[in-house]
């Protein structure tokens, strides 16, 4: 019996690519997955190098249902994308053990081309596109090895021409990428059902922003239209926190029932808003955060997307959280007056404090407020008060008990932007000024590369807004009173001393020292930028508006048309940088009028080998076609005369008259 | 001059039946000035090839049949002392002689072996510090049993590169055959045979091999098959610009045998696999045999014209 091999060539690269394909996905599968999927891969290894033999009809059938019934019940679910992506490679590993013919060879490259592009659902950043990249020309190079013979053993020779195939298709993936519609439910990412969070979260208790002060992660990348404002203003607003329990601060859900969507009427606070003085406009591209708040500068304009709406305390929040990378558009005023009557309702919420608790902060509030005559001048009394006072601005703040609020303003004295802005927005609340606590991030990194700014987790900053009669919200950073270093050069000037700022990531510390380093950072960071913008960034709407701008008004048709036409437009000087490589020169005219003969001779039925010289071939085609045995005698003798031995003066004439001759007969 | 050669070919024909293209082949080699390497089984007329080829020519002829333990002194000679002049003389060894046929060349030691080779390659030896040319025209004809590899030592590529031509001679066909069962005995054909060739011919014809006319598009074609041998996948290595000089000058040989004063693409490819086999391997096959097949993929994979 004839059994048929995958070439080993073919194998080798196929077993390759598998493991490039799976080992981005071990972290996300069951444990057991990722075990069966080696012990496949061994196991085929063994098969491979003739040391075992395949699974039997039994053991792969048990295997397969074991799989099967497994990422259920392991997952407690088959919908959702983890355990669809387990199934999937569990099938894929599998088809391993039993891959006997092409065609099963043929169904374990597909199978890893969809694997390979199912990494594009967590990740989408450039190193996981060189990634997926390399491990599709693996899987390239496993299918160029399966036309190849047994007798090839050159797998860099396979892997190099895998390399020009996936070379060749980059340019009619960049022009699917940018003309192929983008169907809303094909381009929505499915939801992961785990998830890192990472940023800020809805509550602040002492000690939370100090933590994120230790990520160098990135938060949002931000392009202003025209001059940026100046580093300091760049408060980057993202929730405002109104509920007080004596320890925590929350957001005050009541704010969302106001909430203001394009589909509705203006409400009254956002009419009463005053904006004066320049307009901000700006791009923000927002990392995942799985939460609904955005970030912009106050004053932010109404919003005019409908997935996004605006709260009464002059935020956006996205109506569903941010799962992948957004990107919004907002236009700004910094100089502005909110409502100047604020509404009792609003007034009770925003000065409630504990009925109990922190009694000497409160009776520290009562002094100070004596001593001044109206608010204004006592929001002014309580700056001097942490300015004057021995407080210090620390990364690692000591524990507080239960007053968290008079321990840190008496005892320790000792904290981070937040107890400041919670120290302080307690203080106004004890005075009965309304006041609230606002997280958000501050400053950010200027790249003059690209021209954008860098919101990293460690500009996570808290401050606070009053309400003040006449003036409306007004916002006071107590942090500035004590630190004043953290708002003109950011946070690490703040706390240079302490050595504990990005202690857990030591390169990104010591690439911010390093000059050459940085500057290979800023123009990664650049490049991510770009990245993020024009490839991550490419959404349906702005796939729409980049067509509109350049094709005017336009329908599926026309859209149709202009993908087939690139497409084939590019396969079309593909092929011709193709054939311009293989025939770099022009034949002679002699062995063109010759193969031109070949072709006659070809259309009458004599086709001449591969391999088979003139006078052979004339031979054969005139015993098949006696009738043209002496044109084809003279077409022979010209030629091998022209071309090899001395020719006659009117060889080259006779030669064409022939084959002229004989192209009409043939005609006729 | 024509007469001659095709008057070899008929008398050496008349002796080894049904062989003429292995005939003619191993006259090319012989008119390219190359050494020849014959690879067949025992009783195909390896013997008889070159014993009826040296009394063809009238070249002188010996023998030296390799063994396990054959000296060099024995291929190249010895000095002995002559009691009666009171000084060595030198007695020449079974090399000293115009056509050598070196029976069984692996079955002896490499050191014997490159005795022979070395003689081959300079046409000359060095026996006691003195250096004697070897007699003109110098062509060693090797023969090897390519199926018992016991006890033997198998030449390596860089020695198999020194001979120009490997061929097989293969069993004759059954008409032949008849006639080679049906007739006297071969030795007593070859007993009679006269020259059919001075020693002056052969020189001339030597010569005028150096004059077939080889065109550009010739050239191309050469190049374009060791270019295919040096790119494509199958081969382990390409080959070598000695190997595409052995093709051209076969090729040229050929075509005089042939009797044309050019040479065509035939020449090439009759020539091709005789040149090519010994020097190329199969990059799947570490046995070395696979040589055939790969002159047969190169013949039908680079086209004449192109």
């Amino acid at each position: 019996m004839n059994v048929y091999q995958i070439p080993r060539n073919s194998l080798a690269w196929l077993l390759c690519a598998q493991i490039a394909v799976i080992l981005p996905h071990v972290g996300r599968l069951p444990i057991w997955v990722t075990v069966v999927s080696a012990a496949c891969i061994v196991w085929r290894v063994m098969v491979y190098r003739g040391h075992w033999r395949f699974p039997g009809k039994w053991v792969c059938g048990l295997l397969v249902v074991a799989g099967f019934l497994g990422v259920p019940i392991g997952y407690r679910t088959i919908l959702g994308l983890e355990p669809a992506i387990a199934l999937l490679v569990v099938a894929y590993v599998l088809k391993l053990l039993e891959m006997h013919r092409q065609r099963d060879a043929y169904v374990v490259i597909l199978l890893g081309y969809f694997v390979a592009m199912c990494q594009f659902l967590f990740q989408q950043s450039i190193p996981w596109t060189i990634y997926v990249l390399a491990s599709v020309m693996m899987i390239s190079a496993g299918l160029i090895g399966l036309n190849q013979t047994q007798t090839h053993t050159r797998p860099l020779w396979t892997l190099r021409k895998a390399g020009a195939l996936t070379a060749q298709s980059l340019p009619l993936m960049l022009v699917l990428f940018v003309l192929f519609p983008r169907i809303p439910p094909l381009w929505t990412v499915p939801t992961q059902t785990q998830t890192a969070r990472s940023g800020m979260s809805d509550e602040v208790s002492p000690g939370d922003i100090a933590s994120l002060a230790t990520s160098s992660e990135l938060a949002f990348n931000v392009t202003f239209e025209g001059n940026p404002p100046p580093q300091s203003s760049l408060y980057w607003r993202g929730l405002t926190l109104g509920d007080f329990d004596g320890e925590t601060w929350r957001q005050d859900r009541i704010m969302w029932r106001a909430a203001y969507r394009v589909d509705r009427d203006i409400p009254p606070w956002a009419e009463q808003v005053e904006r004066r003085g320049r307009v901000f406009n700006y791009d923000v591209i927002m990392e995942p955060t799985q939460q609904n708040w955005m970030f912009t500068l106050t004053m932010p304009d109404l919003p005019t997307d409908t997935d996004i709406a605006m709260g009464p305390d002059y935020r956006w929040v996205r109506i569903e959280p941010v799962r992948s990378k957004f990107r919004y558009q907002v236009t700004s005023t910094l100089n502005f007056r909110t409502e100047p009557i604020l509404a009792n309702f609003w007034r009770y919420r925003m000065t409630r404090l504990p009925e109990e608790g922190n009694p000497r902060a409160r009776a520290l509030a009562t002094e100070l407020r004596s001593r001044v005559g109206s608010d204004a001048d006592y929001v002014d009394e309580v700056m001097r008060y942490f300015y004057a006072g021995d407080f210090n601005y620390t990364l690692q703040p000591p524990l507080l008990g239960d007053n968290k609020v008079d321990d840190f303003l008496f005892e320790t004295r000792r904290g981070f932007c937040e107890h400041f802005a919670s120290s302080y927005a307690f203080l106004m609340r004890a005075a009965n000024i309304p006041a609230r606590l606002v997280v958000g991030y501050h400053g950010g990194e200027y790249n003059d590369i690209a021209d954008y700014f860098s919101v990293y987790q460690y500009d996570a900053h808290a401050w606070v807004e009053v309400w003040l009669e006449g003036r409306g919200w007004v916002r006071v950073d107590p942090t500035t009173s004590v630190a004043p270093n953290r708002l003109e050069q950011g946070l690490q000037a703040a706390v240079e001393a302490e050595e504990t700022f990005l202690l857990d990531s030591p390169f990104s510390l010591f690439a911010r020292q390093n000059l050459i380093l940085a500057e290979i950072r800023l123009q990664i960071s650049a490049l991510t930028y770009y990245w993020d913008t024009w490839v991550v960034g490419y959404t349906p709407e702005v796939q729409q508006d980049l067509l509109r701008d350049y094709l005017g008004d336009f329908d599926r048709k026309d859209l149709g048309i202009l993908l087939l036409v690139s497409f084939f437009s590019v396969l079309a000087v593909i092929g011709f940088f193709v054939l311009l490589k293989r025939a770099h020169q022009p034949l002679p005219p002699v062995e063109r009028a010759y193969l031109q003969f070949c072709r006659i001779m070809e259309k009458a039925g004599v086709v001449r080998q591969m391999g088979e010289a003139p006078d052979t071939f004339g031979l054969r085609a005139a015993e098949s076609m006696p009738d043209l045995a002496e044109e084809i005698r003279t077409v022979t003798e010209a030629f091998v005369r022209l071309n090899y031995a001395t020719p006659a003066a009117d060889d080259e004439a006779r030669l064409k008259r022939t084959v002229r001759h004989l192209r009409l007969r043939a005609l006729g | 001059m024509r007469e001659a050669i095709e008057r070899t070919v008929a008398a050496v024909g008349g002796i080894l039946l049904g062989k003429e293209h292995e005939i003619k082949l191993a006259l090319t080699c012989l008119l390219a000035r190359g050494h020849l390497l014959i690879e067949d089984l025992p009783g195909m007329g390896k013997t008889t090839l070159s014993y009826a080829l040296a009394r063809s020519l009238g070249l002188s002829f010996n023998r030296i049949q390799f063994t396990s333990d054959l000296l060099p002194a024995d291929i190249l000679g010895v000095s002995v002392y002559d009691k009666d002049a009171g000084n060595f003389v030198f007695h020449p060894g079974p090399i000293f002689s115009q056509l050598v046929l070196a029976d069984e060349i692996n079955r002896t030691t490499p050191k014997s072996q490159s005795a022979l080779l070395e003689a081959m390659e300079e046409r000359q030896v060095t026996v006691e510090g003195e250096t004697r040319s070897l007699p003109a025209p110098f062509f060693v004809i090797a023969t090897q049993n390519p199926n018992t590899q016991a006890g033997t030592f198998p030449l390596p590529e860089s020695q198999l590169d020194r001979f120009l031509m490997r061929i097989e001679l293969g069993y004759p066909d059954p008409v032949a055959e008849r006639i080679l069962l049906k007739g006297e005995n071969r030795r007593e054909v070859l007993a009679r045979l006269k020259p059919t060739m001075s020693l002056a011919e052969l020189t001339s014809a030597q010569e005028a091999c150096d004059h077939v006319r080889v065109s550009e598009a010739l050239l191309d074609y050469v190049q374009r098959l060791v270019q295919y041998t040096r790119q494509a996948p199958e081969f382990a290595y390409g080959l070598s610009p000695r190997g595409a000089l052995a093709l051209l000058a076969c090729a040229r040989a050929w075509a005089y045998v042939d009797g044309r004063d050019h040479v065509v693409p035939e020449d090439v490819q009759a020539v091709l696999p005789g040149i090519v086999e010994h020097r190329l391997r199969e990059a799947a096959d570490f046995s070395g045999h696979g040589g055939a097949a790969l002159a047969q993929r190169l013949l039908t994979s680079v086209d004449v014209i192109g």
